[in-house]
């Protein structure tokens, strides 16, 4: 039985960069709550006995693979054309807090 | 800034601690290509030369698997004596930084392409150590940031960041070891030791040009240490930014001292990474670990999976050159080298240029000894690797050449590479240059034992006397009018047989 607790929330808004307010965490919380019991829902219908591996691809292909070839690419003026900020050809990102990952 | 940590004693740590080692050694692959898209592989460029929307993450955008890529991880995988998996994907780690442009790298998770292999590593003294593999994955490597702004070019104190994605994307092999335990005091060379056999053996397979320096094969060290007797692994760190394959046996004793005097003095280890610096081998604290669930992974569904067919693994399995142990055995066999002369061959790297000369018609033991001896002397020296010296297998064999046929002695042959080495071209142009050959040409020494000779007419007289000894002063006046080309051995036949 799903259930997602309000830290797990601000842990996940944490992780994902995204400023939730205490309000939003009360509102958000129950209602991701609701979704992950609809999920759950199919994994009943499923059931333990079925023999229904998850899948991650809807369809059943594997080994597609292209050949070692080099393809023309970007620019650095079309790379950067869509970029907010750029310096010496490359991309300028605002100061980074923490460490390298 | 940075507190200078307590060590303890290297010889205490190993008194009161067993170490346990973990090593993940990124190597990347030399494909033409990215491992999701056709963007060139290359070191360096100006930035951003090399990206397309794939590699950008940009929307709508979709990857397809290098098969390349592919194939080199399976056979790397086979080297490690590991299992390839029948069925694998890669996995989604999802992490916020600048140097990810999709964020999110796409790398594998719980279904790595092979896992549970071992790789047998040759100890300085040649006892041999089996160190287990865990897993080899598939990954991609980010892209490069530059920050601006702070006195250090590093992140702290910096402005802003400046990001170029020319790397982002390139394929890399992630290799895990398990557990290397038991190794005691020898844990540091166990470490350096198991880097460079993975490295020759990467050089072997033609997978990578794993160049340390260039930031293409990278290690990271987790180390922790245990009380003597406790059978529980203790709380481990991880030391990131370990370039060298020196700098891996340093990081490892440095942390085994540094993590003893903690907790000898009652701390406890905090699970982090830390940073090796290179200036004086120690290491500093980074960000705590994030717990792998924080990074979120979850199937790529962008790719299908790889399911590598029994045939295609027993064809790359067939594509599997000379492994490194293989050879050295199969060299040390045909060449008749004791253990020692085997070490001494390999690990002064010398045993490549050494087969090489022998090609080129040289004896081995000829060939050997300029290699293992004075060449690496020169190397040394100038504090490169020895197949960087620029001078040729060929040109080696010709200088061995020169001096069995007797053009040149022993002392000439050096002077005549030292000339190649300084860039005067090939062996004889610099005897041609530098006038180097032996005199053995009898007139030519003739001329020069009669004018000795004329010169002093008393040491004519003691060796007519019967006093052969006197004769030194005369080789000796030859030699020196000869500049030392002269075979002194010859000179002093013909000195003797004028004064008869």
């Amino acid at each position: 039985m799903p259930n997602i607790s309000r830290d797990e929330v601000a842990h996940l808004a944490k992780l994902a960069r995204l400023g939730v307010t205490d309000d939003e965490l009360d509102t958000f919380a129950p209602q991701l709550d609701v979704i992950l019991e609809s999920v759950a829902k199919v994994s009943e219908v499923v059931g333990t006995e079925q023999d229904v591996p998850p899948t991650s691809h809807a369809v059943e292909l594997t080994n597609v693979f292209r050949e070692d070839e080099v393809r023309q690419g970007l620019t650095q003026e079309q790379a950067l054309s869509g970029a907010p900020a750029a310096e010496d050809g490359r991309f300028r990102v605002p100061r980074i807090l923490g460490e390298e990952q | 800034m940075i507190a200078i940590a307590e060590t303890l004693d290297y010889d205490e740590v190993l008194e009161h601690f067993d170490p346990v080692l973990g090593l993940e050694v990124h190597v990347e692959l030399n494909t033409n290509t990215k491992m999701f898209c056709g963007c060139a592989n290359v070191f360096g460029g100006e930035p951003n030369t090399h990206v397309c929307p794939t590699c950008l993450g940009l929307p709508g955008a979709l990857p397809v698997m290098n098969a390349r890529g592919v194939e080199s991880a399976i056979r790397i995988g086979l080297a490690l004596n590991c299992e390839i998996a029948p069925w694998c994907r890669f996995a989604r780690k999802n992490y916020f930084y600048p140097d990810m442009p999709k964020n999110f790298q796409t790398s594998q998770y719980d279904e790595p392409i092979a896992f549970d292999g071992y790789l047998d590593v040759a100890l300085d003294d040649g006892e041999v150590v089996r160190v287990g593999i865990e897993r080899a994955h598939m990954e991609e490597d980010t892209g490069k940031s530059l920050h601006v702004g702070g006195a250090t070019g590093r992140i702290h104190g910096a402005e802003h960041s400046l990001l170029d994605y020319n790397r982002a994307g390139v394929p890399l092999i992630e290799i895990v070891t398990k557990p290397i335990e038991g190794m005691g005091h020898r844990a540091p060379e166990v470490a350096r030791a198991y880097v460079t056999a993975l490295r020759e053996l990467m050089l072997a397979l033609g997978v990578s040009d794993v160049r340390m320096d260039q930031g293409s094969m990278r290690c990271d060290a987790n180390i922790s240490l245990m009380p003597k007797g406790a059978s529980e692994f203790g709380t481990r760190t991880e030391t990131k930014n370990v370039n060298s394959l020196r700098s891996v046996e340093r990081a490892v004793r440095y942390e085994m001292t540094r993590q003893a005097a903690v907790l000898r003095d009652g701390g406890s280890i905090t699970q982090e990474t830390r940073h090796f610096q290179e200036a004086d081998g120690s290491t500093s604290a980074g960000r705590p670990k994030e717990t792998s669930e924080d990074y979120r992974y979850f199937p790529e569904p962008d790719l299908v999976p790889i399911a590598p067919s029994r045939e295609w693994v027993d064809e790359l399995r067939g594509t599997l050159p000379e492994l490194p142990w293989e050879r050295r055995k199969r060299i040390q066999d045909e060449w008749g080298l004791t253990d020692e002369e085997t070490r001494d061959l390999f690990n002064t790297g010398a045993a490549d240029l050494v087969a090489l000369t022998v090609d080129a018609g040289a004896p081995v033991a000829e060939a050997r000894s300029w290699w293992v001896q004075y060449l690496t002397q020169q190397a040394n020296t100038r504090e490169i690797e020895l197949a960087e010296l620029p001078i040729t297998p060929a040109q080696v064999a010709r200088v061995i050449a020169l001096i069995a046929e007797g053009t040149l002695t022993h002392k000439l042959a050096r002077e005549v590479v030292q000339g190649v080495l300084a860039g005067e071209g090939d062996p004889d142009e610099v005897i041609a240059d530098r006038g180097l050959q032996v005199v053995s040409d009898d007139s030519a020494l003739l001329a020069a034992v009669d004018e000795a000779l004329a010169a002093q007419p008393d040491v004519v007289e003691k060796i007519k006397g019967g006093k052969v000894q006197a004769a030194g002063a005369i080789v000796g006046a030859v030699m020196k009018a000869t500049k030392g080309q002269a075979d002194a051995k010859r000179v002093r036949e013909l000195v003797l047989e004028r004064c008869q």
